[in-house]
């Protein structure tokens, strides 16, 4: 449990900035995890594990439907270290197996730095499953835009 | 996104991506193919509202029993590609372009799209799965390519808007194959099938549910 916490909070801090946020104050490079209500931190870790080796390849077949009708609850840490593009579809595989991708401002990463390691570990793993993270906003959930885009508007 | 980016403006190096797969019908050229007596013909139409690059619509060979695409002696998968260009060498805006191909009869995924043919987004979290029966002309849709539009999210993505028109397919479908007009008939997918992630962008496509608003 503790090394499992240790793993997904070091992916929360190493987080590596990328184009596109849903506010200028809101960004991964700040930090960011995955939030599924009701998850633990066990499950969250073996699906970032799971997602991780498919978006490299090394895991070859997933049952999506399954997943999807399972109704999987759970929470990933941020950015991966191996790649922008394996990072994306790490972050697309979670999101279609259920999660929410939340990103920090950057006081509340520069807060977070800040906690000493056993208190960030017992706070990522409430956000991990909380019904509405205490920190973090709402950067991606899964919604079917390849085939029914959601387009940016200009208000 | 920086290789997208290279992707866009590297046309004129660009080398095909999937050449193993089988090309569409040429529609420029006088002949028309039809389907033999154990294949299927599909038939569809991209179109862009502006510039989308150089596309490739891909189509694999799939097993449902066990979830994997078809692949030839080389280990590369089997089916076939549907091309559609609207860059600054041709492409016409907003205009639907029939596409037609013929393939062996049975089952396929929509697997995902080449884009720019240096770069392919792979549906294999979750692909319309579909069976062309021997014989059958099936209308897959309309397809409106878009290239690195910005989502709702802020993040900048392709996309496939999807869309059908039977009625007005089949007046399309007529002008190049009036004898086989009346076989036109609609698929049936069924989205969610996995296989195995080859490419750049691993997402999923679901086609739409025609009862939903």
């Amino acid at each position: 449990m503790a090394n499992k916490l240790v793993i997904i909070a070091s992916l929360l801090v190493v987080c590596v900035p990328t184009a596109g946020s849903a506010s200028p104050k809101v960004d991964r490079g700040h930090g960011s995890f995955f939030n599924k209500r009701g998850a633990t931190a066990e499950i969250a870790a073996s699906e970032i594990e799971s997602c991780r080796k498919l978006a490299s390849g090394a895991e070859s077949q997933i049952n999506t439907i399954d997943v999807l009708a399972g109704g999987i609850a759970a929470v990933l840490g941020g950015a991966l270290a191996d790649g922008n593009q394996k990072r994306i579809n790490t972050e697309n595989c979670m999101l279609i197996r259920g999660w929410n991708l939340y990103a920090m401002t950057r006081e509340e990463g520069r807060a977070w730095k800040a906690l000493p390691e056993a208190e960030r570990n017992a706070q990522l793993a409430i956000l991990v499953g909380a019904e509405k993270p205490a920190s973090g906003s709402l950067l991606r959930t899964w919604h079917n835009d390849y085939a029914e885009p959601a387009l940016w508007q200009k208000n | 996104m920086a290789k997208e980016l290279i992707a866009l403006v590297s046309l004129a190096l660009a080398t095909p991506a999937m050449a193993q797969l089988a090309d569409q019908v040429d529609l420029k050229k006088p002949e028309r193919p039809v389907p033999g007596a154990d294949e299927a013909m599909i038939v569809l139409r991209p179109h862009a509202p502006g510039m989308a690059g150089d596309n490739r619509i891909l189509f694999y060979r799939y097993d449902p029993a066990t979830g994997k695409v078809a692949v030839d002696a080389k280990g590369q998968p089997v089916g076939t590609k549907i091309t559609y260009s609207y860059t600054v060498f041709g492409g016409k805006k907003g205009e639907k372009a029939l596409r037609v191909a013929i393939l062996p009869a049975g089952d396929y995924v929509l697997a995902g799209r080449t884009f720019n043919m240096t770069y392919t987004d792979v549906f294999c979290l979750g692909a319309p799965q579909f069976r062309l029966e021997p014989g059958s002309v099936t209308y897959i849709g309309d397809f409106e390519m878009l290239a690195l539009e910005k989502m709702a999210d802020g993040g900048r993505r392709n996309a496939m808007r999807y869309s059908a028109d039977i009625a007005d397919a089949r007046a399309q479908f007529a002008a190049a194959y009036p004898d086989m007009v009346d076989r036109l008939q609609t698929w049936s997918p069924t989205n969610g099938a996995t296989f195995q992630c080859l490419g750049d962008e691993f997402v999923a496509y679901a086609v739409p549910d025609p009862a939903k608003p």
